[in-house]
């Protein structure tokens, strides 16, 4: 966490001395302090609160979505051919896609509200994990654990949450990580056409009417919950491996 | 009292593409008794033991095992490393736990119950797997080369553990193993499975039953090289014969 923080200072510093010399302009390279400072009273005096919880709402959902699914799939994939056979070749096909090209599609689908933008957060959300997760549950099926399972016949929930899940939990911790980062993304993306709130709107609009500083406030908000998912998975993943891998 | 199951093999075969590893492979494991399997290594001893247990599925022949009632110990740790030594014999002791709690006090292996099987040596793993194996009292256990890892002083303890165990109620133990003098030691039967003719072509009765004063005997080391000595032909003939 310190060296974290000892890195982003220097950037903050470097920044600032290369305005302090002229060497950017401060007009499109606003001072981090300012841009924090803007950044509070956003949040606590403009709506940037509202704004960001719209988006968190739309990725609260479509993880709701994409991470159970996922799961279940992953499961059904791993544990029957035939249903491997008939899905797999479905999603090596569908995974390469650009997610934000079949967003036009969405919209004629599911219309401009709020359903579209979840459904391409949630496929987003849903490709990393399930391939996180499928990679992990056909490792551990090879592992001799598996055998053990077979042997003292474990009961169906034993094998599902005790075996799989616990057994996959680093994987799935880094699905997640990369998940909700990459559903971030998509969150963004898909507020910034179509929306009249979320904070890809407030970027794109703050840049429609060239409120450069709070363009800046606004990637920086999704820098800090961007972050915020990363550290927390981060340390997750850490105290699981320490613990007993 | 002698709770173990039969265990009876008849004309197993077994290859992978061209190769045939076992070729009409006949065996009978009696009741109750210690058999151990003698053969080089790649010469299909731990094929046959996932056969019998049903984690291969066979290709040809008969096999007659309680299969419903049988445990495995494998060669390596194969508890589940994610979870502590009491959650891993939880799982897998189908609702035994009092037995399982009772067999840990007697041996004393209280103290690593909340440890995750990464904390501990390689001899105490052996000794919960081995323990495992025998929770639920089943009639037929099979042992993949359980001791083949381990230093002779672990070894030596192992050996105890597991005659103490199977002394209990006397389940049947198929193992098998590279070690001759292990085999001498431990079994009832021996068989030695060829590599040439990829049956079992050899089959030897050590004794009937272990005796206490063997399990006894057991902690010193002298005892043990004296009782080894009177298998020094069979000893010599297996060497000769696995060569």
């Amino acid at each position: 966490m310190k060296k974290t923080f000892v890195s982003l200072l220097t950037v903050v510093v470097l920044w600032h001395t290369l305005i302090f010399f002229n060497l950017i302009d401060s007009a499109f390279f606003p001072p981090p302090i300012l841009v924090i400072k803007n950044l509070i009273a956003l949040f606590f005096e403009d709506n940037l609160l509202s704004q960001l919880l719209y988006s968190l709402k739309r990725l609260l959902i479509a993880s709701l979505i994409a991470v159970p699914l996922a799961i279940l799939i992953a499961l059904l994939t791993t544990h029957d051919k035939k249903i491997d056979d008939s899905l797999n070749p479905i999603i090596a096909f569908t995974f390469p896609l650009p997610k934000v090209a079949i967003y036009p599609l969405l919209l004629l689908i599911f219309g401009i509200a709020d359903w579209s933008k979840i459904t391409l957060i949630s496929i987003g959300i849903f490709y990393i994990i399930y391939i996180n997760f499928r990679i992990a549950i056909r490792r551990l099926l090879d592992s001799q654990a598996c055998e053990i399972t077979k042997i003292y016949k474990l009961s169906r929930i034993d094998y599902f949450w005790n075996f799989i899940i616990k057994g996959c939990q680093v994987e799935l911790l880094t699905g997640f990580k990369l998940g909700f980062n990459y559903g971030l993304t998509l969150v963004v993306v898909s507020e910034t056409s179509t929306s009249n709130n979320g904070l890809g709107y407030f970027i794109w609009k703050s840049w429609d009417q060239f409120k450069i500083i709070n363009v800046y406030s606004g990637i920086f908000m999704l820098s800090i919950i961007g972050f915020i998912f990363y550290y927390i998975f981060e340390n997750l993943i850490e105290r699981t491996r320490h613990k007993f891998f | 009292m002698k709770l173990g199951s039969q265990l009876n093999i008849q004309d197993l075969s077994y290859s992978f593409g061209q190769t045939m590893i076992l070729d009409q492979l006949n065996l009978n494991v009696k009741e109750g008794s210690i058999h151990s399997l003698i053969g080089t290594t790649g010469v299909g001893k731990s094929l046959l033991l996932r056969l019998v247990s049903g984690l291969t599925q066979m290709q040809a022949g008969v096999i007659n095992a309680d299969t419903e009632n049988l445990s495995f110990v494998f060669q390596n740790n194969s508890f589940f490393s994610w979870l502590t030594i009491e959650k891993n014999l939880d799982l897998t002791s189908n609702q035994k736990t009092n037995e399982m709690h009772e067999l840990i006090r007697r041996f004393k292996l209280d103290e690593y119950l909340q440890l995750y099987p990464k904390f501990l040596s390689g001899g105490t793993v052996q000794k919960f797997n081995l323990l495992r194996a025998f929770i639920g009292k089943p009639k037929l256990i099979l042992m993949d080369e359980p001791y083949s890892h381990l230093d002779i002083i672990q070894r030596e303890d192992l050996y105890r553990f597991t005659l103490e165990l199977w002394n209990e109620y006397k389940p049947t133990i198929f193992f098998v193993t590279h070690d001759i003098d292990e085999a001498l030691y431990l079994s009832n039967h021996i068989s030695f499975l060829s590599k040439k003719s990829k049956k079992v072509a050899g089959e030897l009765k050590v004794k009937d039953d272990l005796p206490n004063a063997v399990l006894d005997s057991l902690v010193e080391h002298r005892a043990r090289e004296d009782y080894l000595k009177q298998f020094k032909f069979i000893h010599n003939w297996l060497t000769m014969d696995i060569n």
